[in-house]
């Protein structure tokens, strides 16, 4: 439980240093150090806010009630050890619907300062979730296909890659695609989103935040990274297998979260951003991989292959 | 108790005939009271009540039966029914109309025989009280009587109550033939009769291609009067499909037909609300998507029966109830605070308002907890039901046969995209009708409301939100229906378990972002500046984006089955000096359908159209070719 938390609070922002540097020494440069995004973090707390003067109450409250949504939602989600801090069966609503509610209060804060390009981006953001969230209802459908309907930690940490069983490759390699992919969408990444681009129309995530400043940008930085760590840490729980010790779950959690930084960085480093208006267009993909997995699975298991 | 109360509902009629609206109100409270205890006191204690009632001038004794089902139904109208006559007296009081009196009238009439069909199980009385349930709202929705659009509308309501009634006259004839008794209190509903009499409820509950009244209805009616009927009044029809589904047999095929017509009629009404700019016509969309979610609870009960897998029965069943329980908290809350929009602003476009957030403070919270508790999210009521629905969809995955299985994954996806797309649909709603700045004149000078419009929406807010963070209460609520529908109290103790354990965490949740937002807001210091506009200094607020904008990426997608018709002016000369666009949303059923039918029918009849045509000597030819046609028959006869 204490290790879920110290993961939780520490290893998002490590997460998006990793990427940053990745891309850094991939381009040939030095490039910041790890820490940055968390001394970025600390450095916006001490700053003041400057509210729009369009907003409303949304616009001061959202960024609190997404931060604690998304923590919440990572409370379900093991960090490192081999149980989440809570679970229950089906516990897996409960996290995608805590998801869905920081986005949509993020959604709403960023319309409420009456600015274009900020309901661009909320527009954009907002019109993932209708694919987001049929892939993955589907994909601990098939899941708990496979196994039964257990605590999403649970069924993660079930589903172990074994290279004797075909089986287990295909739905975790297959899910893990999915998920990843997912993992870049939500985390505002190349090539659905580049954080680093300097023209507002491209944007996604970061335009949503344009207006907000200080203690707020700090808090939804952190939101988002840990949005992104709960994807990785779920993919990285089908590398462990079942029976392992402690500290054996910490270092392969670790390992896993950590390479899959390193690739979203590579990732971001070899491919350029998609087209705007075809985005959602590759959207879908989680959901059409969800499919099959779920398609091949009943059809294996009424006798098919 | 319950017979005290309809007395005093009978009462009421007479300060609405002398247009005494508060004394009205206070006696329908009364009687909403009494009938609450009565229908709470049957619920609880699980013992049907019967009473029997011989007039003694009529062959006939009347008989009420309070059963479970019809006490669940009637504590949600005794709840819902006072709240929505406080906000219309206030709303009546702020938009006064010529046709007060016999508006108040009829909304009287509404409700006793709303009353009346849940207690009647006699064949012939039940479909008098139905028949006067429609007639009553149609004369209701006529309060603005001089509009045109009213009228049309309400005609157009007026004749699919109608249709929607045949179709259940034929269903219970047919029953009467089967069995010779004029009343279903114990009858097995089987073959056609069922599926005639499910086809008749789904008219009035809204289901797939029956739904055409709700988007036409709701806009024109008073904000209340919409509250009423889409919070209220389309569960009529929920309360008879439960009847139905529970009194006779289904194949597993039968349901996934009913099934596949409940995705439907979720999909289809999400997508309407979502590109919609009324926003009445936006909520009445979003009523049929909640009906639709609804059916697909009820489906998964009789699937779980049929497959004999308690849980997924349960958690259907509950769901479903659940549902239908929240649904008749934030509906009619939505509708209410969009009679205040429209008061305040006299639009219902949403494109025509904005900022609103500012003026109407108090409407815009309240609206906000309306939208994010339609949306699903969790700490808000509409989460609870759609945990329980999801939960049972899930047990179906892994059944023993495709069909099922496949028919589970189908409707999981379905059942998420449509949660997503609500959303969707409702920040939407929300952020440009509240968000940003005045897109009119109108939105920019409106003031808030008095108290007495604000206070039946925060009581259905404030209900609305202790529902969602303490899901137990509504269980607590639905069980013993549930129970009486055949489903183990062991299962619904589970259920109860679980959603004690979400209710700590999301109570945890609140407190916790509360404190997180008061300890920063305490200890950071902030300053007002204009919204960044890329160094421009202080774009217009047309600038802003509109709700056409917002859905595009998505409407991309949704093209083939949203059809907009465009009509704009070519662009003339090197300077134009005005330029006309507008866009209309184009619903299939009603504008290809249906409206074609109507063609149809129309030059169907207009063939005979010329046999009437005014003329005395045409009339005197007929009696003559009469007498004639009599005349040859007479003879012809053999004797």
């Amino acid at each position: 439980m204490i290790l879920n938390l110290f993961f939780m609070l520490v290893i998002p922002l490590l997460f998006v240093g990793i990427i940053n540097k990745t891309k850094a020494i991939w381009a040939g440069r030095k490039g910041p150090s790890l820490l940055q995004p968390l001394f970025t973090f600390l450095k916006l707390l001490h700053k003041q806010e400057i509210h729009s003067l369009s907003s409303g109450h949304i616009f001061r409250w959202a960024p609190s009630l997404a931060l604690t949504a998304v923590f919440f939602a990572a409370l379900f989600v093991p960090f490192g050890s081999r149980q989440a801090c809570f679970g229950f069966k089906g516990d897996f609503f409960l996290v995608m619907s805590l998801l869905a509610l920081a986005k949509a209060v993020l959604v709403l804060a960023a319309m409420d300062t009456g600015s274009s390009f900020e309901g661009m981006g909320a527009s954009r953001e907002i019109s993932f979730t209708a694919f987001l969230e049929p892939a993955f209802l589907l994909i601990i459908g098939s899941l708990a296909y496979a196994g039964g309907l257990e605590r999403i930690g649970q069924l993660f940490y079930r589903h172990t890659v074994n290279i004797y069983n075909e089986w287990s490759v295909i739905i975790a390699v297959m899910t893990a695609l999915a998920l990843f992919i997912m993992l870049l969408v939500e985390g505002a990444r190349v090539p659905f989103d580049d954080p680093a681009t300097h023209l507002e129309l491209t944007m996604i995530h970061e335009v949503m935040v344009l207006d907000t400043s200080g203690p707020n940008l700090a808090l939804v930085h952190y939101a988002s990274a840990l949005k992104m760590q709960i994807y990785a840490s779920l993919i990285s729980y089908f590398l462990i297998p079942e029976g392992m010790g402690t500290l054996g779950i910490t270092l392969v959690f670790l390992l896993g979260s950590f390479s899959l930084a390193v690739l979203a960085g590579l990732v971001e480093s070899l491919m350029p951003r998609f087209r705007i208006s075809r985005n959602l267009e590759l959207v879908i993909i989680p959901l059409s991989v969800a499919l099959l997995v779920l398609a091949a699975l009943i059809v294996h298991n009424m006798g098919g292959f | 108790m319950i017979c005290c109360g309809l007395i005093l509902l009978w009462l009421t009629l007479i300060p609405a005939l002398f247009r005494r609206s508060a004394l009205f109100t206070t006696m329908l409270c009364l009687a909403s009271v009494c009938l609450a205890f009565g229908f709470g006191r049957v619920l609880f204690s699980s013992a049907p009540q019967i009473c029997h009632l011989q007039l003694a001038t009529l062959p006939l004794a009347i008989q009420f039966e309070v059963d479970a089902l019809a006490a669940f139904f009637g504590c949600l109208f005794a709840l819902g029914f006072p709240l929505g006559m406080l906000y219309g007296h206030f709303y009546l009081k702020a938009h006064p109309g010529e046709g007060a009196g016999s508006h108040l009238f009829w909304l009287g009439i509404m409700m006793i025989s709303m009353f009346l069909v849940l207690l009647l199980r006699h064949i012939l009385l039940f479909l008098l009280a139905w028949e006067l349930m429609s007639l009553a709202s149609f004369f209701a929705i006529l309060f603005d009587r001089n509009n045109r659009q009213t009228r049309s509308n309400a005609l157009y309501y007026f004749v699919m109550m109608h249709l929607g009634a045949a179709v259940l006259l034929c269903g219970f004839a047919l029953l009467y033939l089967n069995t010779g008794s004029f009343s279903f209190r114990n009858l097995v509903f089987a073959g056609l009769a069922k599926w005639l009499l499910i086809i008749g409820f789904a008219f009035k509950a809204g289901f797939f291609p029956f739904y055409s009244w709700l988007p036409k209805a709701h806009p024109v009616a008073p904000s209340h009067l919409s509250g009423l009927m889409s919070g209220l009044m389309i569960k009529t029809g929920i309360f008879g499909i439960i009847l139905v589904l529970f009194r006779s047999e289904w194949q597993a095929i039968e349901l996934y037909i009913l099934l596949a017509v409940s995705l439907i009629t979720a999909f289809n009404g999400v997508i309407h609300a979502l590109t919609e700019t009324n926003l009445k016509r936006c909520l009445a969309y979003s009523s049929i998507e909640n009906i639709g979610l609804i059916g697909v609870g009820l489906c998964f009960w009789q699937l779980g029966i049929l497959f004999a897998n308690p849980l997924m029965s349960a958690l259907g069943l509950a769901g479903a109830l659940l549902h239908t329980l929240f649904h008749s908290t934030f509906k009619p809350l939505l509708f209410y605070l969009s009679g205040n929009i429209l008061l305040a602003t006299h639009s219902l476009e949403i494109d025509s308002l904005g900022g609103l957030h500012k003026n109407l403070n108090y409407t815009s919270k309240l609206f906000l907890l309306g939208s994010l508790s339609i949306s699903a999210l969790p700490m808000f009521s509409g989460f609870i039901s759609e945990f329980s629905i999801l939960g049972a969809i899930l047990l179906g995955f892994n059944s023993h046969s495709l069909a099922s299985t496949l028919c589970s994954v189908v409707t999981g996806g379905v059942f998420a995209f449509v949660s997503a797309l609500v959303l969707i649909a409702f920040t939407k709603l929300y952020s440009i009708v509240f968000s940003g700045e005045a897109r009119s004149e109108a939105a920019s000078k409106a003031k808030e409301h008095p108290l007495g419009l604000l206070l039946s929406p925060a009581i259905l807010a404030l209900l609305s939100l202790v529902l969602g963070l303490f899901g137990k209460l509504g269980l607590a609520f639905v069980s013993p229906l549930c129970i009486t529908l055949g489903i183990s109290q062991s299962q619904l103790v589970g259920l109860g378990g679980l959603l004690r354990g979400i209710s700590l965490i999301l109570v945890l949740l609140l407190l916790v972002s509360v404190i997180l937002f008061l300890l920063k807001s305490r200890l950071v210091k902030h300053s007002r500046h204009s919204t960044w506009a890329c160094g421009y200094f202080k774009g217009s607020p047309k600038l802003q984006y509109t709700g056409m904008a917002y859905i595009n990426p998505l409407a991309y997608f949704l093209k083939p089955l949203l059809h907009s018709p465009k009509l704009h002016q070519e662009v003339q000369g090197y300077f134009p000096r005005e330029l006309n666009y507008r866009e209309e949303l184009f619903d299939y059923l009603d504008k290809g359908l249906i409206a074609s039918l109507c063609r149809w029918l129309g030059k169907f009849y207009g063939l005979f159209s010329g046999i009437q045509n005014g003329k005395t000597n045409s009339y005197i030819t007929y009696l003559l070719l009469a007498l004639l046609a009599l005349l040859f028959w007479v003879l012809g006869v053999p004797r």
